[in-house]
């Protein structure tokens, strides 16, 4: 019974993926790719040797590159950080607590009891 | 227990996605065959997220017609997003695979003939996949920090 829950929702998540895999094909397909950008993250077509180096990649690894890892993970931290700050992302709004002012108790009477006078004695 | 062993498992599989999504970025880094066997490896992964993640997915995809607030909906489709933008850089991956795919179905691939359009799309999808996954860490932070929390005090009480 169990088994059979898991293979339905795998089969409903596989039928969604096909009909994005669809949908990237009829893009992939009908995308005019031009020589240069003309917006932020359109796709262009790459230099002659950007071109060889796409098609010569190093099989083997090297971890000297680790470093653009590093970076691939600030950038993706960049991001998260946009994301909440920004956009204020996130799964339940904010509980009302959370933004309120911090309050230090400077008013009259409010660490009154407890903080020395600022003066001398009074005599 | 239970409870305990599926947070674990949760909370570890997104940390190896997190990872995992990083390290594709960078193919000087992995290597081509690692990038390729990664890049299929994440197929499983994610498949394996969406299956924990089953009952969130099952009662915003009820509500998304019905009632719903304005973030619950931004929230849905941004994922959505994400799943379509994974889905579209995996396919890509595959469409000029040179090491894994042709070990697998026994193809010989010449890099030369290496479809350059879907390798620009590859890249441009993948671009995506790295900032909504930003995003989508963004929203489920909260969760991430309380699992983390819970995950490591475990482990300190444990070698107590």
């Amino acid at each position: 019974m169990k088994l059979m829950r898991i293979v339905s929702r795998i089969a409903i998540l596989l039928v969604v993926a096909a009909a994005f895999v669809k949908l990237t094909a009829m893009y992939g397909n009908s995308a005019r790719i031009l020589p240069y950008p003309r917006f932020p993250f359109s796709p262009y077509t790459p230099s002659a040797l950007e071109q060889v180096e796409m098609r010569h990649q190093p099989a083997a690894p090297d971890v000297g590159y680790v470093t653009d890892f590093v970076g691939w993970g600030i950038w993706l931290a960049i991001c998260g950080v946009i994301g909440r700050k920004g956009f204020r992302l996130r799964l339940n709004p904010a509980r009302r607590g959370e933004r309120q002012p911090i309050l230090l108790g400077l008013q009259r009477g409010g660490l009154a009891s407890s903080a020395p006078p600022a003066g001398p004695p009074p005599h | 227990m239970k409870q305990h062993w599926r947070l674990k498992t949760t909370f570890w599989l997104d940390i190896a996605l997190l990872v995992s999504v990083c390290a594709l970025q960078t193919v000087r880094f992995t290597g081509l065959v690692v990038h390729e066997w990664l890049g299929l490896a994440v197929i499983a992964m994610v498949l394996a997220h969406l299956l924990f993640s089953w009952s969130w997915i099952a009662t915003q995809s009820r509500r998304l017609f019905g009632r719903q607030t304005a973030r619950e909906r931004i929230n849905y489709v941004l994922n959505l997003i994400l799943f379509f933008f994974v889905t579209a850089a995996l396919f890509s991956g595959i469409l000029i695979s040179q090491k894994a795919i042709p070990v697998l179905t026994g193809a010989v691939v010449s890099p030369d003939k290496m479809d350059m359009r879907w390798a620009t799309l590859h890249e441009e999808f993948a671009g995506m996949v790295l900032i909504l996954a930003g995003l989508h860490l963004a929203i489920n932070l909260d969760w991430v920090l309380a699992a983390a929390g819970n995950a490591f005090r475990r482990f300190r009480e444990s070698a107590l």
